[in-house]
């Protein structure tokens, strides 16, 4: 009896170190040896390019990617939403029965607008200036 | 004892007499008394020692779990250190910038909370201790997430589609908790997060309105309690979701399985 006992938690031993062993492996091998700036670059200007914009905005909150070189990225994020917002104002503007809705979805409509004519489409990521000359496009469709 | 030929005194230890050399009996037997146990002796504890001895495999078996241990021990206090440089705020403090302050003053300005809270997680800055940043980081949380899920519903709208469920519901749920949030901007102590918070909602309530053909008393239907308490308001959520789906189908939007 004691013998199993020994050979059982000799067993466990074995099992609970190489676990441990593993995940030391690792959070060293993702944490501090791989760059995985170059995949998450690849997959937002995949993102981009498809026209997954709610995506490629969740990505880029998801993994806090603030830095310069992403400012293209946010940018086509930014025109989508202001785009999305001038398109909806439009659409719900008409409303004979709330003039101040009326008004109010007219201002938003022109504020998008502005906001939307604002963004640079010349920022050096050519994906990124492609998605927001398309998106811009779009407004007078 | 003494000795049967000179009369010399004989010790029972002596196998001889000391004096003339005579054999003593007495001593002989004695001496064969006490080597006879002497062996017996030694025999028992022999016999104990094999007894008591462990078996090679025990042995092993101890040695080994004894090891094993130890490397455990070692590897969790490595794994726990790992942990804390890697993921832990123990150091964050030590890195924070001298001018943080600043910076985090200006993030606020540029209206960049997301960079904010990434900022003040990174430098373990504690919210307590900036509640205004923190108030406006944890609204924004939500507004990304809203943006997230419409952005999505409006790429779907735009080619002819409803949207898929899980954007189309979490878009009407996550309008919701900004329309009625959970931790107010505090407009008294606070007026700015509440004028982005006002900027935000009014943002909302216009592209619910257009992007799902609600009317602003539906969506308003989704705003805190005459009294102020606070509601999950699940089944407005709920109402609003099966009346959008009903007035986009009106307008020929297509479930995209159904294409």
């Amino acid at each position: 009896m004691k013998q199993t006992i020994k050979v059982l938690l000799l067993l466990l031993l074995i099992l609970f170190n190489y676990e441990i062993f593993l995940f030391t492996c690792q959070t060293v091998s993702e944490t501090i040896l791989t760059d995985d700036s170059s995949h998450q670059w690849q997959w937002m200007h995949e993102k981009a390019a498809e026209g997954a914009y709610g995506d490629l905005r969740n990505g880029l909150n998801l993994y806090d990617l603030y830095g310069e070189e992403y400012n293209g990225l946010w940018n086509v994020t930014e025109a989508y939403h202001y785009y999305g917002l001038y398109r909806a104002a439009i659409k719900a503007a008409p409303n004979p029965t709330d003039p101040d809705f009326t008004r109010m979805c007219q201002e938003q409509a022109a504020q998008a607008l502005e906001y939307l004519e604002q963004i640079p489409h010349e920022t050096g990521d050519a994906t990124a200036d492609a998605a927001i000359r398309k998106i811009k496009g779009r407004v007078s469709e | 004892m003494k000795c049967p030929n000179c009369g010399g005194e004989v010790s029972v230890n002596d196998v001889k007499c000391p004096y003339c050399g005579t054999p003593n009996p007495e001593g002989i037997r004695f001496q064969e008394e006490v080597h006879k146990r002497k062996s017996f002796n030694e025999y028992l504890r022999r016999k104990i020692e094999e007894q008591m001895r462990m078996p090679l495999l025990q042995r092993v078996l101890n040695l080994s779990i004894f090891f094993l241990l130890l490397i455990f021990i070692i590897q969790m206090f490595i794994s726990v250190g790992i942990y804390v440089l890697t993921e832990g705020n123990v150091l964050a403090g030590l890195r924070r910038p001298k001018d943080y302050e600043t910076q985090m003053a200006q993030m606020y300005e540029d209206g960049s909370y997301g960079e904010l809270r990434n900022f003040m997680e990174q430098y373990g800055i504690e919210g307590a201790d900036y509640p205004k940043y923190m108030q406006m980081c944890l609204l924004d949380f939500d507004y990304q997430e809203y943006l997230f899920h419409s952005m999505s519903c409006m790429e779907a709208l735009e080619q002819g589609f409803l949207p898929g469920d899980y954007h189309f519901r979490y878009a009407i749920d996550t309008a919701a908790e900004l329309l009625n949030p959970y931790i107010p901007a505090y407009p008294v102590i606070y007026p700015e997060n509440q004028m982005v918070l006002d900027m935000w909602q009014e943002e909302i309530i216009v592209q619910l309105a257009g992007m799902f053909s609600l009317t602003e008393e539906e969506i308003l239907t989704l705003t805190p309690e005459s009294d102020g308490s606070y509601d999950y308001k699940s089944d407005e959520v709920e109402a609003l979701l099966q009346k959008a789906e009903e007035r986009l189908k009106k307008e020929g939007y297509q479930n995209e399985t159904d294409n």
